[in-house]
């Protein structure tokens, strides 16, 4: 077990006032250095997460943030896994730790994706996100890659256009009660369909948008917390894989099963038998509303996840609410902040500290994280407990 | 502040160069396992075989006719794009399509000329009478 003895994240929005990533990931990181009553010099190991320098015009950004964050002489490293960066930055941390090579690290994640570039620009340099030498060289966004896979999963599953858009609404609702979040929007599901079409069946409301920001976590060795947060939340269970990186090699385009063999690995370290009973609490990488029911399903969250979607069994009052931040169509994405934000909710959650509105009556015991990169390339899944009592 | 990066590649295509001078061309270059007779459009550089049991396999390059069946397609801000079966292959490739709105699920690589050679297809209607 890895305790989470601190969390910190700053608005994710699109900047306007002239900050940078060095003056978030520095206001994410101190939140969480305060949160987990250390010092500076408590902390043995520093890993950053951001996907890509194009972002952000600096190589090696662990080494300038270390210097930024007065962590002189701390080991430090970057964690990249395109949009799984943050949770695998975690898994770094998770890892350093169980080794016994580091007591206490810090696991930062920024990315600049809304403010330093166009959009169109961003969007170009996501269609390198795939297999750029092959399906990269057509030009093909991550919108029409997406778009494809959805195609697959709708008519393996009968989701339709409809249940992709009550996804886009429900997210953009709970993030009107998510202070942080990028697009607290009061919207219907005519709004979805009559936003303008970027790659059928997703409309731009379908889609999460570019976002900057940063998130952090203080993770601890158990007998290396201050006595104060011995109670806090733990990481019980990780787990990583991967798909073909080309959706024409994968048996069903439609089904994420890199996201499947994550999950199994994450579950059985945890302890989990039956994720369909023993998960509380679920914030899944929805970069676009069909994402999150094809995460939904591939998480193994229910027996029979189309039925269950459609009575509401993953609402806020639900069985098994997912994506009560908002999710990355809400609460938004700064690529290398986006799967470490998901774990300050999982944490903040289980503590019972979340945003009031959002926050689970009964605190969840057992909350999960699921992030990927490409389409449901590199996944990464984290699963987060309360303190045994 | 300002900045600006412009950046002019020349990008060494190793395994991929016969695929890809193959697309600039029109032609459907595919990789063919000689161990298991997989053949695989774009091409795997590793066959399905070979990571079952990890015995060894080598490999070859087998012309395709260049006609595809459109399987998924999707259109908007950036054009259309799909997933399409070559015949003779035995993997789904993602196309571009050249004249997007065109109904129909028969269609034909299109030559991409050197620069970004990819794989993009038109759409003939439901069967194909000739390949031009
Ligand atoms: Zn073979």
């Amino acid at each position: 077990m890895v305790l989470v003895a601190g969390t910190g994240m700053t608005a994710f929005n699109r900047r306007k006032d002239g900050s940078g990533f060095r003056d978030w990931a520095s206001e994410a990181f101190e939140e969480a250095l305060v949160a987990a009553q250390i010092g500076r010099g408590d902390i043995d190991a520093l890993v950053v997460a951001s996907e890509s320098d194009y972002f952000s015009m600096q190589l090696n950004p662990a080494s300038v943030l270390a210097d930024d964050f007065g962590l002189a002489g701390v080991a430090c490293q970057r964690a990249e896994g395109g949009g799984a960066s943050g949770q695998v930055a975690v898994h770094a941390g998770v890892a350093l730790i169980r080794s016994g090579v580091a007591r206490r690290v810090a696991v930062v994640g920024f990315e600049p994706s809304a403010s330093y570039l166009s959009g169109t620009a961003v969007s170009e340099l996501y269609g390198y996100s795939f297999d750029a030498w092959t399906d990269g060289m057509s030009g093909v966004s991550a919108t029409a890659l997406y778009a494809l896979s959805a195609k697959a999963f709708m008519a393996r599953c009968g989701a339709t256009f409809e249940d992709f858009a009550a996804i886009a609404v429900l997210n953009r609702t709970y993030a009107c009660d998510n202070p942080l979040a990028h697009l607290p929007l009061e919207i219907t599901l005519d709004d979805v369909a009559e936003s303008p079409m970027i790659s059928d069946p997703y409309t731009r409301l379908d889609c999460s948008p570019l976002s900057d920001g940063a998130a952090a976590l203080i993770l601890s060795h158990p007998d290396a917390a201050p006595q104060s947060r011995r109670q806090c939340a733990r990481i019980a269970g990780i787990g990583a894989g991967s798909d073909r990186v080309r959706l024409g090699d994968r048996a069903d385009p439609g089904y994420f099963a890199g996201k499947q063999i994550a999950a199994k690995r994450a579950y059985e370290m945890a302890g989990i038998a039956r994720p369909e009973t023993e998960i509380d609490l679920a914030e899944v990488y929805d970069a676009y509303s069909g994402a999150q029911l094809q995460a939904i399903e591939a998480l193994g969250l229910s027996q029979d996840f189309m039925d269950e979607f459609r009575s509401g069994g993953f609402t806020q009052s639900g069985r098994l609410p997912v994506n009560l931040s908002g999710g990355l169509m809400g609460q938004g994405a700064p690529v290398g902040a986006t799967g470490i934000a998901q774990a300050v909710t999982c944490v903040r959650q289980i503590e019972g500290t979340y945003h009031s509105g959002l926050q689970l009556r009964d605190p969840p015991r057992v909350a999960i994280a699921d992030t990927h990169g490409g389409v449901a390339t590199v996944c990464a899944v984290t699963v987060f407990t309360e303190a045994p009592q | 502040m300002k900045y600006q990066l412009v950046l002019d590649y020349h990008l060494g295509e190793g395994a991929l160069g016969p695929y890809l001078e193959g697309l600039s061309e029109g032609t459907a270059l595919a990789r063919q396992c000689r161990r298991c007779d997989r053949v695989t459009f774009p091409p795997e550089r590793v066959c399905t075989c070979q990571t079952k049991d990890n015995l060894p396999a080598t490999y070859g390059w087998k012309t395709l006719t260049g006609r595809a069946s459109v399987i998924h397609r999707t259109y908007g801000l950036g054009g259309g794009f799909a997933l399409a079966r070559f015949d003779g292959a035995d993997n789904l490739a993602v196309c571009r399509i050249d004249n997007p709105g065109r109904e129909g699920t028969a269609a034909v690589l299109r030559a991409t000329g050197e620069y970004r050679p990819a794989i993009t297809i038109e759409i003939r209607g439901e069967t194909i009478e000739t390949i031009d």
